[in-house]
């Protein structure tokens, strides 16, 4: 049997930090998975507290979810800093990551780097001083190698991305200088 | 027999045979020198008196790694070491006890970080019981004393280490 | 000739490299290979964790698979050849190493696991000498775990056992592997320190020198050290140690692998107990106090000093008091000679308030490996964690492996790493009544019926439904069940109450009774006779003119003031000790240097009656000298007979011929109500605290486990009051009041408050009030 050690029963953070919205996404994600797994739930619930903290976790904010699903808080971190979707740092509101793996550097992807880097003004990895845009650090396959280069804004695909497809995008991110 | 031995000794052969080889070496190149006026050329690799070095901002190089009291055939070195405040590893204690020690030269070449070297200095003695052991502080004075030479010897073998 | 061997049908025959072997199966290749003598080199596996099967380094080529396969998660099938020393085999764990020592730093001279490492000597098996490659290393921040384990990060080869350790053994889930592929790092929870009371653990654990222990750090080298075998000076576990001695020094512990009681980990008490050896007040040399003024003297001297204060009074008029961490061999001689002076005033009981159980062995009907097979456990007033770590650990591993159900009652939620079935939380008074309403509910679903006092007061207490679902679990004859007492409970004013309806509960559910011994060796003081007819509390109430303290202080006493007192106003006090604080050195007259445990040859007596006996493995500080020694000098000097004893192994076969026989079990006592009115008090010994040795070990002061001047209540209890988490109040117990700070614990519950009793509170007077800056 998969034992969970036992967890203090404190549950502020999560009472505190978690909306009632988050509350509820997490409930679904742990009703999908056995009782008695509900490790499995972290990810799902990550992506909720993300979304209701602006964009990033903060270690608060992932022990409310610790505390929530009733795991150890080292698991959601772990979990949290394993994952490129999840950002355990203050990063911007628009989160684009730039596919640099093979068939998207072959087909371009450094020059839109290059681009995207110009025209924010800010290397890979930087946000933009408004808090708009996050260049996200090292992106790898995004699965989207038939429209390479590809990126992804915010979870939305973008295949086949030129400079100027790009400037339009952060046009209306309303990122651009 | 006698009377002829007697004889020939009267014509100063032996004398004079005698003679020829000190007349010989008289104009020969001298071997000896004068010591302690003069010296003669020592290798690179001479092993001497011991000494700490230091590295060129004056940092003691010496980490406390032990291995050279490890190696010691004689058990001559005895080092204590402890975390120094800026959170390096130093040494409390170093000390070299002269009398075990058989200037093998095993401690400078473990060492690590060329902090123990055998210096060129084979002139010394000891006056008082005790000064046979070298302390820390006159292992690292005798480092800053010679190290010039030390590294000069050091780069000169440099190819053959 | 084809003899075919009958296999059972559990094992299989297999071979490694060319060897054959029948072994268990469902058995890792690993653990055939290990038990056969064939090592395999490995990193990450290791025999008590889990297999994470992560570092590859044990790579080994099994026939007809194409491809080399990990020893440690690879199980044995019927007839397979393994070769670990294949071509392939070496191939793949050279590249292995290769791979591992990328980032690894080369700082082996600075590194304290620097001989000791099994990177080090696995790389002089299987690495290059050069390194091929050249870009840039990885580098790791260091993190401050806590004053017991010093890290180095940049040094981790990700292993995850101390991942493992915490989340499997010590079940606190401190560390893990954050970030991912080569850039993981293993830390903990953003700034975090590692808390368990067994951490220190993952010091050995470490195949490198990522995670070394704080106190010893850069202190010496291993091959410098001697190894001499100890055992534990703080828990009656009597766990199995080595000390690794340099120049006659203890500098560091290390557990000394027994199946039967501590498996391959000690607890951190273990660990860095001893460092408190060179405590400030550590006594070098004999001292006499003479008209108020101390002054060094010599060993003769100071025995004639010692022998001229002991002649003065008669024995009658003399008080034997003992700590519970010297050896077998002191406590025997020290019986022996005080009894042949007529002296009937010995106890080593100092920190217990309730008598009315008469002396006895405390009882313990299994050993540590019996603990899994039980299926109900119950701690009874323990808080067992820090009290014995291992036997925390065993119950432990008993609700994880083999669901063992265990139920609590307890003054305080101490926050077990394992579930609970029932949990009875109560204050100190109300949690007795919940025992005695468990046992009501046994004697209604048995049937039996209750007599005596105790079995009245049993009768009276209410039952209760969650109560009555546990009964039926214990009485369950499917079911086995364990009672564990501990300090709490012995300590509590009633003890003897607690006790007895243990004894009624474990004979009525057929259950078996853990008791746990207070000290590491005050099983030993029982059985070599430190016993009287009188007991601690009344001697230190007494009027004795004269006062022999072993190997004890003030803070040993449950009653530290009047054990003060009472000191002061004596005739003579002669401690013999190695160690005394200013307290002592207030009322002492003579202060005989003697050595600690891991100072002098003898034995200890653990909590299941082993008689376990070690050699000196530290020389004794200056002047001091091993007690027994001492003490045969006394018997000489004060004439008595037998106590000629020209070597320690005499002494030895003495002991060897006690009887370790237990008195029958625990007598019906008489019942003394406890009634409050308001907030009772819980007090207890801190896990850093329990002797002096601990008290002065300054990396273990610096836990948080380290008792404090706080006073712990729950919100609720200091909204009544008004009351501010940091306030600073005054608890007042009877004619006693000491300045604390308030500390806001949901784990206290209702009606209760929580001190430490260093702060010099008493565990006998539950009635306290506090008094907050304003009233």
């Amino acid at each position: 049997m998969y034992q969970v050690n036992p967890q203090n029963n404190d549950k502020t953070l999560a009472n505190e930090l978690l909306t009632q919205e988050t509350k509820e996404t997490i409930e679904s994600w742990l009703a999908k998975y056995p009782s008695d797994q509900r490790r499995s739930a972290v990810i799902g619930s990550l992506h909720a507290a993300q979304e209701q903290n602006g964009g990033w976790l903060s270690k608060e904010i992932m022990q409310a979810v610790a505390q929530y699903l009733e795991i150890p808080a080292i698991w959601v971190y772990e979990a949290a800093s394993f994952y490129s979707m999840f950002f355990t740092k203050a990063c911007g509101k628009h989160k684009v990551s730039i596919c640099t793996n093979i068939s998207c550097m072959l087909n371009g992807a450094e020059k839109i780097v290059d681009h995207a880097e110009k025209s924010l003004g800010i290397k890979l990895g930087e946000t933009t001083e408004d808090g708009q845009i996050t260049l996200v650090k090292e992106e790898e396959c995004i699965a989207a190698c038939v429209g390479a280069p590809a990126i992804l804004v915010d979870e939305h695909y973008h295949e086949n991305v030129t400079p100027e497809e790009l400037d339009k995008i952060f046009k209306k991110l309303g990122g651009e200088k | 027999m006698k009377m002829f031995k007697y004889l020939k000794s009267l014509t100063l052969k032996e004398l004079l045979k005698g003679m020829t080889v000190t007349g010989k070496y008289f104009f020969k190149r001298k071997f000896t020198i004068r010591y302690p006026e003069e010296k003669t050329p020592k290798s690179d690799r001479f092993r001497g008196l011991h000494a700490l070095r230091r590295y060129e901002n004056g940092e003691e190089r010496c980490i406390a790694c032990k291995l050279c009291e490890a190696v010691c055939p004689a058990l001559a070195i005895s080092i204590d070491s402890e975390q120094r405040e800026d959170g390096t590893r130093r040494t409390t204690k170093y000390e070299i006890d002269l009398f075990k020690c058989i200037y093998c030269g095993f401690c400078e070449e473990s060492c690590p970080v060329d902090s123990i070297v055998l210096t060129d200095i084979h002139e010394f003695h000891f006056e008082t019981e005790g000064r046979n052991v070298l302390d820390k502080q006159q292992l690292l004075a005798i480092g800053d004393l010679r190290e010039k030479e030390v590294a000069e010897c050091r780069q000169n073998d440099s190819e053959y280490r | 000739m084809s003899e075919q061997k009958t296999i059972p049908d559990n094992m299989v025959r297999i071979e490694i490299d060319d060897k054959e072997m029948i072994v268990p199966r469902g058995s890792m290749v690993i653990e055939a290979a290990d038990n056969n003598g064939i090592s395999i080199p490995r990193f990450c596996y290791h025999k008590k964790l889990s297999i994470a099967a992560n570092c590859r380094m044990c790579m080994v080529d099994v026939e007809k698979v194409p491809k080399p396969l990990p020893a440690c998660a690879t199980p044995v099938m019927p007839d397979m050849k393994v070769y670990t020393k294949s071509k392939r085999a070496i191939d793949a764990q050279r590249n292995v190493m290769e791979f591992l020592l990328i980032n690894h730093p080369l700082d082996c001279p600075v590194c304290d696991q620097g001989g000791e490492c099994e990177l080090q000597d696995i790389s002089m098996g299987y690495g290059r000498g050069v390194s091929r490659y050249q870009d840039e290393k990885r580098v790791a921040i260091d993190e401050d775990i806590g004053s017991l384990i010093s890290t180095e990060m940049t040094r981790c080869i990700t292993c995850t056992r101390c991942v493992r350790f915490l989340e499997e053994i010590s079940g606190t889930d401190e560390l893990g592997g954050i970030g991912r592929g080569d850039r993981t790092q293993i830390g903990t929870m953003v700034g975090r320190s590692v808390d368990s009371v067994m951490s220190g653990n993952v010091i050995d654990l470490c195949p490198v020198g990522a995670l070394t222990n704080k106190p010893f750090r850069f202190k010496a080298r291993s091959w410098e050290m001697m190894s001499a075998n100890g055992i534990s000076m703080h828990d009656a576990i009597g766990s199995n140690l080595f000390y690794h001695t340099r120049k006659g020094e203890i500098l560091r512990t290390v557990p000394r692998d027994n199946e039967s009681l501590n498996e391959a980990w000690i607890s951190d008490r273990d660990r860095f107990g001893v460092l408190g050896q060179n405590g400030d007040d550590r006594i070098l040399k004999p001292m006499i106090k003479q008209a108020g003024v101390w002054s060094e003297v010599d060993w003769p001297k100071a025995m004639d000093f010692a022998v001229k204060k002991l002649q003065s009074t008669s024995g009658k008029d003399t008080t034997v008091l003992t700590g519970s961490q010297s050896t077998n061999e002191e406590y025997f001689l020290l019986s022996k000679l005080f009894k042949a002076m007529n002296c009937d005033n010995l106890d080593y009981r100092l920190n217990q308030s309730d008598f009315s159980q008469p002396h006895n062995i405390p009882r313990v009907d299994l050993d540590l490996n019996g603990v899994k097979d039980n299926q109900q456990i119950v701690i009874i007033g323990s808080n067992v964690n820090h009290e014995q770590p291992i036997l925390a650990h065993r119950i432990r591993q008993a609700w994880l492996k083999n669901d063992a159900q265990v139920s609590v009652f307890n003054a305080k939620d101490y926050g077990f790493r394992f579930n609970i079935f029932h949990n009875y939380i109560a204050n100190q008074i109300e949690w007795v009544k919940g025992l005695g309403s468990l046992a009501h509910c046994v004697a209604d679903l048995t049937k039996v019926k209750l007599t005596g006092e105790v079995g009245e007061w049993i009768d009276n207490q209410a039952t209760d439904e969650n109560l009555n679902h546990l009964a039926k679990q214990l009485i369950n004859k499917d079911n086995n069940a364990l009672f564990v007492i501990g300090q709490v409970a012995n300590n509590h004013p009633q003890a003897g109450l607690i006790k007895a309806i243990v004894e009624w509960l474990a004979d009525n559910t057929d259950g078996k009774v853990y008791e746990m011994a207070c000290g590491a060796n005050s099983v030993g003081a029982e059985i070599c006779g430190v016993t009287s007819n009188t007991n601690a509390a009344d001697l230190i109430n007494s009027k004795s003119k004269s006062f022999v303290i072993y190997q004890a202080e003030n803070d040993d006493f449950n009653r530290m003031q009047l054990a003060h007192e009472t000191f002061d106003k004596a005739d003579s006090v002669v401690v013999f000790s190695s160690f005394a604080d200013k307290n002592m050195k207030e009322v002492a007259d003579v202060i005989l240097p003697i050595g600690l445990a891991s100072e002098v040859a003898g034995s200890f007596f653990n909590n299941f009656l082993e008689n376990q006996k070690f050699k000196p493995a530290a020389n004794l500080p200056k002047e001091a000298k091993p007690g027994w020694r001492v003490l045969r000098v006394l018997g000489n000097m004060l004439n008595v007979d037998g106590f000629d004893y020209d070597d320690i192994s005499e002494v030895m076969a003495e002991v060897d011929a006690l009887s370790t026989k237990r008195k029958a079990s625990f007598q019906p006592i008489e019942v003394t109500h406890l009634n409050v009115d308001g907030l009772v008090l819980h007090t207890e010994t801190a896990i850093y605290d329990v002797d002096m040795l601990s008290r002065r070990s300054n990396a273990l002061q610096e836990t948080i486990h380290a008792s404090n001047d706080c006073l712990s209540l729950n919100s609720s209890e200091a909204e009544k009051l008004k009351l501010e988490n940091a306030m600073p109040v005054t608890l007042i117990q009877g004619d006693y009041s000491v300045e604390l700070f308030i500390n806001i614990d949901e784990s206290i519950p209702t009606g209760s408050v929580f001190a430490n009793k260093c702060v010099g509170l008493r565990s006998d007077v539950l009635e306290v009030e506090v008094r907050g800056e304003s009233s």
